[in-house]
């Protein structure tokens, strides 16, 4: 697996667009080859820093994607509600797992 | 706060801090700052404990901002609420910002740790002629695993503090997103009181500093402190 990380810093009061225009991207990322899954992460710590964490079966899917028009085409309406240009860091996953839909135990 | 019965836990105290430094006339901004909390003083706002704006001593153009509310709901809700979204219509029409938030956690979300009111907190605003006093504000990073060394060294200060006159009250919060960032607020009625605490303090004061991989200390007036403890003593 490989993520691709993007940094973001949202414009004051733009949180409802910034997270509207993710869902959406997703949407559109759902047939991409090689997508396996997205998080937004919104910092605890503060209103405004988010990471885009977007998951790849492997380096040569995401890049194939990321050299292409849909990237931008993906990137340009989450762009819009940021104060400062994304940062993009990479990364291998060379352990991962233990995801749960509820705690151990079964419990709800 | 004890829940009411049924009701669950009460949810944490969420705490807002911004430290930044000021672009426009520092006459403006403090007129704007008034006008924020009145808003606060409003009785559609019930989850707004206190509120606090500081000044650098010698630097009008540093300033803090510092609050607490009952909840992070309670903060977002008044984010959106009509009264705030007009103030921010009107005051967006003004050329360029009005300030610059300095460093990764401005504006930050806090958890507040302990709160201690020592003497009868003077309240007000500078603007009005009121005298506030002056606190020490500190924006301390830890070495991980130290941080509940850190906070029980921050209970060692207020302790000696508190034993030294002239102390209105201290006050500690921790970050939401960052464990190991702490930041915490010390008023005194004026540069001597403080001066005695620390000395008093000097050894805890040592121990806790110790403890910290990076911070950043100093003493600012006290420009406007509104507090509401009759709405705390509701909420519990």
């Amino acid at each position: 697996m490989f993520v691709a990380a993007a940094e973001e810093r949202m414009i004051p009061g733009h949180r409802i667009e910034l997270e509207a225009a993710h869902r959406e991207a997703l949407g559109r990322l759902e047939s991409e080859p090689g997508f396996r899954g997205s998080r937004l992460l919104h910092f605890a710590g503060g209103p405004y820093r988010y990471i885009w964490e977007l998951n790849w079966g492997s380096r040569e899917e995401w890049e194939e994607f990321f050299e292409s028009e849909r990237f931008a085409e993906l990137r340009a309406p989450i762009d819009a509600e940021l104060s400062e240009p994304f940062s993009l860091t990479l990364y291998n996953v060379p352990v991962a797992g233990g995801w749960r839909a509820s705690p151990p135990g079964g419990g709800g | 706060m004890p829940a009411s019965p049924g009701a669950g836990p009460a949810p944490p105290l969420f705490g807002v801090q911004g430290i930044s430094r000021v672009l426009r006339e520092p006459e403006e901004v403090g007129r704007h700052e008034r006008a924020y909390d009145a808003l606060l003083h409003r009785d559609d706002c019930p989850g707004m404990f206190w509120n606090l704006y500081l000044k650098g001593l010698d630097d009008p153009q540093s300033s803090i901002h510092m609050q607490v509310w009952a909840s992070q709901r309670h903060s977002e809700e008044f984010g959106v609420s009509p009264g705030f979204q007009a103030m921010r219509q009107e005051l967006s029409t003004a050329p360029g910002p009005r300030g610059l938030m300095v460093g990764p956690l401005s504006p930050g979300y806090w958890r507040p740790l302990y709160e201690q009111v020592l003497e009868a907190e003077p309240t007000g605003c500078e603007l009005d002629g009121d005298e506030l006093g002056l606190a020490l504000h500190g924006l301390t990073f830890v070495r991980p695993g130290s941080e509940h060394a850190y906070v029980d060294a921050e209970r060692e200060v207020a302790a000696a503090f508190a034993a030294s006159g002239g102390i209105y009250a201290m006050r500690c919060l921790q970050n939401l997103g960052h464990p190991g960032a702490f930041t915490w607020v010390r008023h005194a009625r004026d540069p001597e009181a403080l001066d005695a605490a620390l000395a008093r303090a000097r050894e805890a004061e040592e121990r806790r500093a110790g403890l910290a991989s990076e911070e950043t200390v100093a003493r600012y007036r006290v420009w406007l402190l509104s507090t509401w403890p009759e709405r705390r003593g509701a909420a519990s």
